[in-house]
This record gives structure tokens, C-alpha cells and sequence, in this order.
């Protein structure tokens, strides 16, 4: 487990047994966690599978797999609304099932899957032209995770601008109630999300913006060399505005570039839970046929379910827009199910256009024995895709990932520890991994009415980086072993790196390995009795 | 007019940051019946600069025909005013030649038209694409190295190793595995793969504030993305198999010039400058229809051609290569501390130098001149030579790229005497330090 995926589940289960979270926050619409005030409603729903089998991994990222579940049902929906064939729901739909990032993230507890399983039906909705059902998943969505609260409002505005253009004549000369009946969809999900503004006049919770927004981290934006001025707004060649304009324009556009997609790994993804090996986004095809599936739907923009495609991913990438990576997957997760559908306009273009050169090719061969070979070729590939994503994400995932995420050991080394602990007066944990504390909780399922009662010595709300604290008998430090070789009755939990032959030498110390996913060491647990 | 002005610039601003020679120009530039080298180096950048200008004249020509005079007369503009266009006729002299056949060579073949003429046509292109696109083994071409089932098995094998390496895996039967990891669909995946690595936005329209970290020059200004989408979308709306097959056909042709290649980003890019240009000029010509529209767009791409230009006389090493400009260091100081040493070697690191040698210095002859790297970290430094190379050459390498601060202090040590260092940009002799000495063995 990732530590925001044990965050998720440590605070479900904070709030199942205490109706607070682990800071003792009564029923938090957000979860303060590691100070990023994490939208909570994850964590509610996993109560009820941590409920049955207790915290664990699986109960832990079971609403996510659910939501994954849901997510592939609702991609079906959408289809038959583009699609009236069977034939062709059911090849579009063959697409969908072998999307590397809907296995991905539906296998990891992440809170932006269930809002982008949300937020897929309430564009579902709008597609149905219902607004006002919409409205709920919408809102649900953003009681998920941050996105949406931007993009869901986007959504439901562009879709009430769209639906008022044509009138835009009338609507000069005579003001008409059907117009601001428009506005009823956007009302009330401000109105059901509300509890959400109100708690965020807490400015802490706009920390987390405010710490990631492309307006702080870049300015003035501009390259150094090029800044000649105090005021870099009035500068020539590093005028502010030319070059936050650039970024801003290509953080839109790089959820349109093919090759992110299908296959460039950005450093800042690479080393986070987002990493999908041998991916980018997309399958490697469907990033390919992007093109030409936009292609097909500015012929088809006359249609409103098509302008829909194109609203849906211009409002559900301004959140990550607007934050200093250039490409996020994650905080853009609201929009894959659009550019999948573009994906596969474009393998249909595709299909029509080999259909087009096969019968000029041949004219007098019926076009059933071409489709007969382009079935053929579709199993060919298909089958084997879906073998390698499954495999790349059940078995190479964990290699390349350096054991899920996690290399620290804590999986296999707490449950070890849990078994010792009672007989020694003091744990004491170093570790380079950052929030490590947040496994020595959730692995053992540590009381949290015990840490809820250390809330008033933890780390400010303001505070970035390591928020690990001492709680209970742990301590939370770098070992100096020259000086801790004296102390007795303590268990250490060592990285990797402390040399071992130092510690051999004590009398009364017993080293026990703890080795990660990948076979090797993840850490060390010490007994100096 | 605005041609004048645009030209004018670009020559203009070459004259001004006076970059040095690189080792394609250098192989033409010996290859002149000149006896001035500096004037062979001017006469190969200006037949540059008007096989570029012709390409962009054959192609307002081939385009005025199918999209009218406007978007014809812009889309050259469009190419001329693009840094990678400036780069090219600067630095790479058979890009510009092969962009002025590959222009000439379409616009042939959509004049003809019939089928024969249009294969015959596309063999002759793609033949001049593989001529002239590469100077390196043929194993170093992307799509051919994709396609190489040696290379599809080594990747199966490390996967295989890499998933054994699991201590609890998941066990699937290897004959499920057999059906994705084999031969002809991994080669697939990395056939796919290095297709879509051309549908790079950011490289082609974002490089002026990309975070890829890659050394290119710009090819569209970031203004010009939003022409781009408006003549995409009018481009997809409109009529006419003349305008989809035309930008087609380009399309193509540039698709198979970039997996041809394995160079700097805006190589690869360039000859998609032409079909994308023709796009933007539509864009351009369509919007431009409405009022005011004209202004704003010619401000702001105004703008962005005199910030970019400027940028690049403002930071010359950020955007060329800075490899030539460690050899014309290199030389200079050479020629300067002649009578210091009998001998002269000079690394080879990073490119020819005999090249560059002969290029600076006239005659470099043999017995004289060692054009090869060194290791004084194992070796001891012959008395009486000058060394001209990479710190890593003088101390030891070091795998991290980290050399220590006080270097100076220990060339004294291995008798040698410190001339000159320059210290690069880039980090172009990777292992070995960013920071070029000129050192004479005592």
C-alpha cells in the first residue's frame, strides 16, 4: 500500500469505531490526514468492508475496485448512446475492458476513482439530457475528491451555455424564466455541495491549492536569463503573461498529446502510485486514434452528445490545469472516459477508411469478407492485450513499482513486530519513507482514540513534508548506533542502510530481515534486551 | 515584405551569436572548392537558407491551388518564421535539402495524381528520406529497432527475469503468458509505441515552456496551437478530396521521416512544420474573418517571434548545441599555446576533432596532433604535452557526473599546468564532468 491508501483506510477505521478521525474530527467532510484535507467520503464508504473483514488491504481498496466496476457499467451506458449497432457497442465495449488505467486505479485506494466514477455518471446523465439527476453523482463526486468541485459546476455551466446559445437572439430582446431554468442544475448542485464551501472558509483546506497551483510554484514564469525587470509583468521578453499563457495552454492541451497518453512517464508520475508500467494512460492504439477520433467529432460538433465529449474534458482538466504538473493523471482522472469514447471514434474512422480503400481496392469482393479479416486481426491483438495488461498489472507492476509502492517493508515487518512489541518498553523507528508512521497504525490496527489524543502535540495544519510524530511506545528517529547500542529492552526498526556487523557484535541483540515484495531488504528489525 | 523583414532577422541574428560550425556542416564545407573555410561556413548556411525558401515558395505554390492564396502566402510565413526552420538553415544542411526535394517531390506527385504516379512518387520520397535522414547505423532507427525481433525477445526475457524476481507472485501459467509475451506482439507494442511518440504536442507547439527538460528548438510558437486546433477543426469540416489528400500525403511523409530518425526533437519535427503550417494558416484565414481578429493574431505572433528570437541571442548555449562550442574553445586556446608543447591531444569525446582542428587551425598534421580521448586518472601525463579534453579525462570519471570543487588544485599534483577551461551548459560528456580544460604537461 501507498501511505494515502493507508490514510484512507486507517481514518475509515478511525471513523467506524469513533465517528472521528484520527485527529478527532467528529464526522470530517475532509480528512486532515498528512495535511492535504483529503475529501473524506472514501473513507465513509469503506467503513461498511472494513466492517466485514476488517482493515486490511482488501477492505481498504475494495471501494475502489467497486468503483471500477461500476466505471466499466457506465462506459457500457455511454457507448449505447454513440453507438446504435451491437456489433458495435459490443467491439467499443471489448475496447473498454482493456484500458490499462481503468484496471490500474481501480486496484489501488485511490479517492479520485470514486469521483470519477461519480462524475462519469453524472455526464452519463447530461448525455441523457437529464441535468437535474446529474446534479447527484456530481455532488457526490466532489464530496470524493477535489476535482470535481471544479469540474462538475464547469460541466453543468457549459451545458446551460450550450443549451441557451441558440437562443441568444431571443434572449436580448425578452428576458424569459426558461432561461434561468438553464441555471437550475448548476443552483442545486451548489446547494448540495455546500457543506463543502462552508467548511473550506477554513482556509487550511485551500492550503493544499495554494501550495500546488501553477501561479505560485512558476512565478514569474519566465525564464531567469530572460528577466531584465523588477516588474515582470511589464517586462519584454519575460512578460508574465505570454509565458503563464504558455503553460496554461499546454497543461490543457498535453491531455490531448498521444504520446501521454500512450506512453511518456513523467518524472513526477513515475514515482507515485499514478506509474502504470508500459503505459502511458490509454492502450497504446486507442492513444494513436485520438487524432482521428477528434477528427470525427469536430465533424459531428453539430450534435449536441458530441459537444458534450468536448465540454466533459475541457472542465474535467481545469483542475489539473491549474496545478504546477504539467500532466497529472490522477486530478484529470474525470476526463478518461471522454477520451477513450474520442479513441474509439477514431478506431471506427479508421475501420471505415480500410473498409473504403478494400472495397476500392476490390471492388467485386463482398464487404463481408473484409470484415471478416478485420475480425480476425481484432482477435489477434485483443486477446493478447488483454492477457499482457492484466499480467503488467498483477505481476510486473509490483517489480517495477519496487514491491506496491511500498519498499519499507512494513507489510511483511509489522505484523512481525506486533508479536514482540509487548515485551520490550520501546520501538524505535527509522525509516527514510516519508509518513512512515502511518503503516505502524494501520497495520495493527492501532487504537484510535489513542491517537486521536495526541492531536494537540502533532505536526501544525500548515506544516509540509514529514509529519511522522511519536505516539504510544514509538519513537519516531535516526538510530545512532555508537549511542543506542546502550540502551536495553528496545526494538529497532532499521533501514537497509545501518550496518549490521556493528550491531552483531552486541550481546543480547537478534536481527530479523524483513524482505519487501521484490526480495529485498526493506528493513530490520533489532532486539537489544 | 514581411519575407524581407523575417529573413533579414534570422541572418541578422546568426551574424550576431556567430555559432560555430558543426561536424555535418564542417564534411561540406572541406568538401567546396574554397580555399576560406569561413567562407565555405557562409556559403553552406546561405545555399541552406534558399533550399529552405524554396521548399516553403513550392509549397505556397502546391497549396495556393487548394486552399487559395491566403493560406498559401501565410503558411510560408509560418515555416520561415519557426526557430526550427532558422535552425535548420543554420546547422543542418541536409535537412534543408531534403525538406526542398521532399517539397518538390509532392508537389509532383499531387500534380500528376494517378495512382501509379502517386506510389511511384511516395518510393521516391520515402528513398530520399532514408538517404538523407541518416548518417548513423541502421540499428539506431527507431521504427527499425522496434521492429528487430532480437530486441522483442530481449525485452521478453527481462520481463520474464523481472516477474520471477517476485517473491509472492501471482502465478499465471506460462503458456497464458506465451499468448502476450512473444515475438510478434511485443514487436507490435514497440511499433506502436514509437508511432505515437509522434503525437507529441508539447515538443511541437509548447517547447518554450515545456518541462521535458529536452534540447530543441522551438517549431511552433505556443499562440500558434490555437490556430492549429481552429484549422484542424475546419480542415476536418470542409470539402474536398484535393485538401484531405494533400495534407495527407505530408503527413505521411513526415510520420515516416521522424521514426526514420533518431535525432534532436526538432529534426524530427521538421519536415511536419509544412503540413501543420498549411493547418495554421487555415486556422489563421478563418478566424481572421472576424473583426479584430487579424490585429490580435498578428500582435501576438509578432510578440512571440521577436521573445523567441531574443531568447536564442540571449541564451545561445540553452538552445544549440554546445558541443561545437566546446571544440571552438578548444581550438582557440590551441592555436593560442601552440609553442607550449610539441604534441596536442585533444579528445574525442564528444565528436571528430581532427574536423574542427582543420577547420580552425588549417593544418593539423599527425605527428603533431593525437585526436583521441585520455585517462591521466590511470596514466601518467606525457611531458610536453598540451591536453585538451573533460575533466573526468584528467581525474577520474565519475558515474554521478559530480566532480569535486577543488579540481584545480590537483592538476599541480599530476604536473600539469592549467591554460584555459570553459565550463559547458549542457552536460554533453556525461560521466566525465561539464567542464572542458586545456592543461600542458610540464
Amino acid at each position: 500500500m501507498g501511505f494515502d491508501e493507508a490514510a484512507l483506510g486507517y481514518n475509515a477505521y478511525s471513523l467506524l469505531t469513533t465517528a472521528r478521525d484520527e485527529y478527532g474530527n467528529f464526522l470530517p467532510l475532509s480528512l486532515r490526514s498528512f495535511n492535504d484535507y483529503k475529501p473524506a467520503l472514501y473513507s465513509y464508504f469503506s467503513m461498511l468492508p472494513i466492517l466485514i473483514v476488517g482493515l486490511n488491504d482488501v477492505s481498504t481498496r475494495a471501494v475502489s475496485a467497486i468503483a471500477g466496476i461500476i466505471t466499466v457499467g457506465l462506459l457500457f451506458l455511454v457507448l449505447k448512446e454513440y453507438f446504435s449497432e451491437r456489433v458495435s457497442i459490443l467491439m467499443a465495449f471489448s475496447v473498454v475492458i482493456v484500458q490499462p488505467w481503468l484496471l490500474h486505479y481501480s486496484r489501488t485506494a485511490f479517492e479520485s476513482n470514486l469521483a470519477a466514477m461519480f462524475f462519469l455518471a453524472g455526464a452519463w446523465l447530461l448525455i441523457k439530457e437529464r441535468p437535474i439527476w446529474s446534479t447527484i453523482p456530481f455532488a457526490l463526486a466532489a464530496y470524493s475528491y477535489h476535482s470535481p468541485r471544479l469540474a462538475a459546476p464547469l460541466l453543468l455551466l457549459f451545458f446551460a451555455i450550450d443549451r441557451f446559445w441558440p437562443h441568444i437572439s431571443t434572449f436580448r430582446k425578452s428576458l424569459s424564466r426558461d432561461y434561468l431554468k438553464l441555471a437550475v442544475p448548476l443552483i442545486i448542485f451548489i446547494i448540495l455541495t455546500l457543506p463543502i464551501f462552508i467548511s473550506m472558509r477554513d482556509s487550511l483546506i485551500l492550503k493544499r491549492y495554494q501550495q500546488s497551483n501553477i501561479f505560485k510554484v512558476f512565478y514569474p514564469f519566465a525564464p531567469k536569463e530572460l528577466i531584465t525587470s523588477d516588474n515582470p509583468w511589464l517586462s519584454f521578453p519575460a512578460n508574465s503573461i505570454y509565458w503563464l499563457g504558455g503553460m496554461l495552454l499546454g497543461h490543457a492541451a498535453s491531455y490531448f498529446s498521444p504520446i501521454n497518453l500512450g506512453e511518456r512517464i513523467y518524472h513526477t508520475v513515475r514515482f507515485s502510485p499514478m506509474y502504470i508500467p508500459s503505459f502511458g494512460i490509454l492502450g497504446w492504439f486507442e492513444s494513436l486514434m485520438l487524432i482521428p477520433g477528434v477528427l470525427f467529432l469536430f465533424k459531428q460538433i453539430g450534435k449536441r452528445k458530441y459537444r458534450l465529449l468536448l465540454y466533459w474534458i475541457l472542465a474535467g482538466s481545469a483542475p489539473a490545469v491549474v496545478t504546477w504538473e504539467w500532466f497529472h493523471p490522477l486530478r484529470s482522472l474525470d476526463i478518461f472516459p471522454a477520451l477513450l469514447i474520442i479513441s474509439i471514434f477514431g478506431l471506427f474512422s479508421l475501420g471505415r477508411g480500410l473498409l473504403s480503400i478494400f472495397q476500392r481496392m476490390f471492388p467485386g469482393v463482398r464487404p463481408a469478407i473484409f470484415y471478416g479479416l478485420m475480425a480476425l486481426v481484432y482477435v489477434g491483438v485483443f486477446i493478447p492485450t488483454l492477457v499482457f495488461v492484466s499480467e503488467n498489472e498483477l505481476d510486473y507492476m509490483v517489480y517495477a513499482n519496487h514491491g506496491e509502492y511500498q519498499p519499507g517493508g512494513f507489510k511483511e515487518g509489522i505484523p512481525i513486530l506486533v508479536t514482540l512489541q509487548d515485551k520490550y518498553d520501546k520501538v524505535i523507528i527509522d525509516t527514510p519513507h516519508a509518513q512512515a508512521y502511518i503503516f505502524f497504525l494501520f497495520y495493527q490496527r492501532f487504537s484510535p482514540e489513542v491517537i486521536q489524543r495526541y492531536a494537540p502535540i502533532r505536526p501544525t495544519p500548515l506544516t509540509e513534508g514529514d509529519l511522522t510524530f511519536n505516539f504510544a511506545n514509538y519513537e519516531f528517529r535516526k538510530i545512532d548506533w555508537p549511542k543506542d547500542k546502550y540502551l536495553h529492552h528496545v526494538i529497532f526498526w532499521a533501514s537497509p542502510n545501518l550496518n549490521l556487523d556493528d550491531v552483531r557484535r552486541e550481546p543480547g541483540t537478534r536481527i530479523i530481515k524483513i524482505k519487501n515484495a521484490i526480495g529485498t531488504d526493506g528493513a530490520f528489525i533489532i532486539t537489544k534486551d | 515584405m514581411a519575407l524581407v523583414v523575417i529573413l533579414g532577422f534570422q541572418v541578422e541574428l546568426s551574424n550576431f551569436i556567430s555559432y560555430p560550425p558543426n561536424q555535418e556542416q564542417l564534411h561540406l564545407i572541406f568538401a567546396l572548392p574554397v580555399g576560406n573555410y569561413a567562407l565555405g561556413f557562409w556559403l553552406v548556411k546561405i545555399v541552406s537558407l534558399l533550399l529552405v525558401l524554396a521548399a516553403a515558395v513550392i509549397l505556397r505554390k502546391t497549396i495556393r491551388g487548394i486552399f487559395g492564396e491566403k493560406v498559401a502566402t501565410l503558411s510560408g510565413l509560418v515555416v520561415l518564421v519557426s526557430p526550427t526552420t532558422y535552425a535548420v538553415w543554420n546547422l543542418h544542411p541536409t535537412d534543408a535539402l531534403k525538406a526542398f526535394l521532399v517539397t518538390l517531390l509532392c508537389y509532383f506527385v499531387l500534380r500528376f495524381r494517378s495512382g501509379k504516379a502517386i506510389v511511384f512518387g511516395l518510393v521516391i520520397i520515402l528513398s530520399v528520406l532514408v538517404l538523407l535522414s541518416n548518417n548513423q547505423p541502421l540499428s539506431n532507427i527507431p521504427i527499425l529497432t522496434a521492429l528487430k525481433p532480437s530486441a522483442a525477445e530481449d525485452e521478453i526475457r527481462d520481463r520474464l527475469n523481472s516477474e520471477m524476481s517476485i517473491v509472492s507472485p501471482i502465478h499465471i501459467p506460462l503458456s497464458i503468458k506465451r499468448i502476450a509475451y512473444n515475438k510478434p506482439f511485443f514487436i507490435y507494442k514497440d511499433v506502436l509505441n514509437t508511432a505515437i511518440s509522434y503525437g507529441d504536442l508539447e515538443s511541437v507547439f509548447f517547447q518554450e515552456v515545456n518541462t521535458l527538460g529536452q534540447k530543441s528548438f522551438v517549431i511552433f510558437f505556443w499562440p500558434e496551437f490555437v490556430l492549429f486546433v481552429f484549422g484542424l477543426y475546419w480542415w476536418a469540416r470542409g470539402h474536398g478530396e484535393g485538401r484531405k489528400s494533400f495534407i495527407a500525403l505530408l503527413t505521411f511523409v513526415a510520420f515516416v521521416d521522424f521514426v526514420m530518425q533518431n535525432k534532436p526533437t526538432y529534426q524530427q519535427f521538421f519536415l511536419s512544420i509544412f503540413p501543420l503550417s498549411v493547418l495554421i494558416s487555415l486556422g489563421a484565414v478563418k478566424l481572421g474573418k472576424y473583426r479584430l481578429f487579424p490585429i490580435f493574431i498578428a500582435l501576438i505572433l509578432g510578440y512571440s517571434f521577436l521573445v523567441n528570437y531574443v531568447d536564442i541571442a540571449t541564451r545561445p548555449a540553452y538552445w544549440f548545441d554546445n558541443r561545437p562550442l566546446v571544440y571552438r574553445f578548444i581550438f582557440q586556446e590551441v592555436g593560442k599555446s601552440q609553442s607550449q608543447s610539441q604534441h596536442v591531444r585533444v579528445t574525442s569525446l564528444i565528436g571528430n576533432p581532427e574536423l574542427y582542428c582543420r577547420f580552425y587551425l588549417g593544418i593539423c598534421p599527425s605527428s603533431r596532433y593525437i585526436f583521441d580521448s585520455f585517462d591521466l586518472a590511470n596514466r601518467p601525463a606525457k611531458g610536453g604535452v598540451l591536453y585538451a579534453g573533460f575533466l573526468g579525462e584528467y581525474i577520474g570519471r565519475d558515474l554521478e557526473n559530480a566532480m569535486p570543487t577543488d579540481w584545480p588544485d590537483r592538476f599541480p599534483k599530476k604536473g600539469l599546468s592549467i591554460l584555459a577551461s570553459y565550463t559547458t551548459r549542457d552536460t554533453i560528456a556525461y560521466h566525465y564532468g561539464d567542464t572542458a580544460v586545456i592543461a600542458v604537461a610540464k
